[in-house]
């Protein structure tokens, strides 16, 4: 019999969150520690998941077909975890249907239990957002906190709902990589698992093989950054994935030396 | 005739039959779909219900609820006899004709004929009429010719907005005109768009509404059933029995039950 996975949706009500990055570390995460996630990319108009990873799905949830593509698969009963990159323009739409279709008590009942991870910007109406969410939906809720997006500003201590969510028991810190090695580590080309693995000092590609494309035009400075940036924050992931799934009894995906 | 519901409180005692009649005079507006949500609705409400279907032979409604309807032709004395001469004697105190299109105004008048009306003025029955409405104007004339047989019973007005098209191309004014003639309350249902796909599903599964939504098949064990469909069903399902909460439906039907 399977044991109980994990369907992890990442959303923001905003653009320019870091929704793909994180779900692309969530989905990298489970590749490295060998479990191959199965992937969904909900962004028709602008795809990006989905260019990283070629088996993600592209799921338009403007049509019924394409609601149906991720929300009949979702509830499965699988051993694989499931990762969502739910796009800012169909925030409202995606937990209109949760709700609706009881997305929740179906995944439960698969033995399939799902995590919101939201990822606010640092105004008091994203986290009060976040707060009915987390209230409505009773399920795994992770705050993802984006560096990127800068500190809170003093005005948001006066709000309840940013300190309810700051004290949520799971959170996801994602710490600030300068703009330059972003935008490398953003280009469609790059593997974080590959990139880990490929770009270790002493590295040789296998005899007969060129390296991969990204080491090919990446500084030695540049390389150090990102892996200095990606060690530190695939731990974070790895911390946060795990506390979920000890909470819920879900079997632990084998821990890295990130 | 079997029964779907559980027995409830709901029968035998006090509590007077009810009779439902929903129809239109005209074609193709969604009478059975409204049919078939009262029956749901009823089912969910654990009252036990009786279904008529005049769309002798075919019978849509009894394709999707087997078990408590029978398919009747109401132009036949026989068939009249056996709706409405057991209305005292059946158990089930909550009937739902499901009139066929076309025959609202001549079923109205053939009901007439035979004195049920006048034991509806004598409180021997309750009557109401779903009296389902398509989106053109030729629907608002229907109002005023079946209106009158409502005036001891409750009068529900259905807009099913079985398509895309804006409901009502019609004059307001218009049609508050209509309502305004009679000095008595209407109550509006409105029945919402269901998705497409998920009407066709139903269809094809050939199951109760309630049933998809619960992912049951037609032998009552777990369907296979898309589950972003069955979400559709039961969202639009419960908006539509909201409606006939707050109209007050189930008072109504059900009153004198608790006496008994």
């Amino acid at each position: 019999m399977l044991g109980k996975s994990l369907a992890i949706l990442v959303v923001s009500p905003h653009e320019r969150s870091g929704t793909t990055l994180i779900a692309r570390l969530f989905a990298d995460f489970f590749r490295i520690a060998g479990q191959a996630p199965l992937l969904f990319d909900t962004d028709v108009q602008h795809p990006k998941f989905s260019k990283y990873f070629p088996d993600a799905q592209l799921v338009d949830l403007g049509t019924t077909k394409g609601r149906m593509n991720l929300f009949d698969t979702l509830p499965v009963r699988t051993l694989q975890p499931k990762i969502v990159d739910v796009t800012h323009r169909a925030y409202s739409d995606f937990f209109t249907l949760v709700r609706d279709i009881d997305l929740i008590a179906e995944a439960r009942a698969n033995n399939v239990e799902p995590v919101i991870v939201y990822v606010p910007h640092y105004v008091a109406e994203d986290f009060e957002r976040g707060f009915r969410l987390r209230a409505y939906f009773d399920c795994e809720f992770m705050l993802a906190e984006n560096a990127y997006l800068g500190p809170a500003p003093q005005e948001l201590h006066s709000v309840n709902a940013y300190w309810a969510l700051k004290a949520h028991p799971v959170r996801l810190q994602l710490p600030s990589l300068d703009p330059m090695a972003l935008s490398l580590l953003e280009d469609e080309r790059v593997s974080i698992a590959e990139f880990l693995m490929t770009s270790v000092p002493g590295y040789q590609p296998p005899p007969g093989e060129r390296p991969p494309l990204p080491l090919a035009y990446l500084s030695f400075d540049a390389r150090s950054k990102i892996r200095n940036w990606l060690k530190p924050t695939l731990r974070e992931v790895q911390r946060a994935i795990h506390l979920v799934q000890t909470r819920q009894e879900t079997p632990v995906t084998e821990p890295q030396p990130f | 005739m079997a029964k779907e519901t559980k027995k409830s409180g709901s029968s035998g005692g006090k509590q007077k039959p009810a009779v439902i009649s929903v129809g239109a005079d005209k074609g193709g507006v969604g009478k059975t779909t409204v049919a078939r949500t009262m029956l749901d609705y009823f089912a969910a409400k654990n009252v036990l219900t009786r279904a008529f279907d005049t769309e002798s032979p075919r019978g849509t409604l009894k394709r999707f609820h087997p078990r408590v309807t029978e398919v009747v032709d109401l132009t036949q004395v026989a068939d009249q006899m056996k709706v409405l001469d057991t209305l005292h004697t059946s158990e089930v105190k909550v009937s739902i004709i499901d009139v066929r299109a076309g025959l609202l105004s001549r079923t109205l008048k053939d009901m007439t004929d035979i004195g049920f009306f006048d034991a509806v003025e004598n409180r021997e029955f309750k009557f109401a009429l779903f009296h389902v409405l398509g989106p053109s104007v030729a629907s608002l004339s229907e109002i005023e010719d079946v209106m009158p047989f409502t005036e001891n019973g409750e009068y529900f007005v259905v807009k099913n907005h079985i398509n895309e098209t804006n409901f009502f191309e019609w004059d307001q004014d218009t049609y508050d005109r209509y309502f305004k003639r009679s000095r008595r309350a209407t109550h509006e249902i409105n029945v919402p768009k269901l998705n497409e796909m998920a009407y066709e599903q139903v269809e094809i599964a050939g199951v109760p509404f309630a049933s998809f939504a619960q992912n049951k098949n037609d032998k009552n064990q777990k369907g296979d059933y898309s589950l972003v469909l069955r979400g559709y069903v039961r969202t639009w399902e419960k908006a539509i029995h909201e409606q006939l909460d707050n109209a007050g439906l189930m008072e109504w039907a059900t009153e004198g039950a608790q006496a008994s």
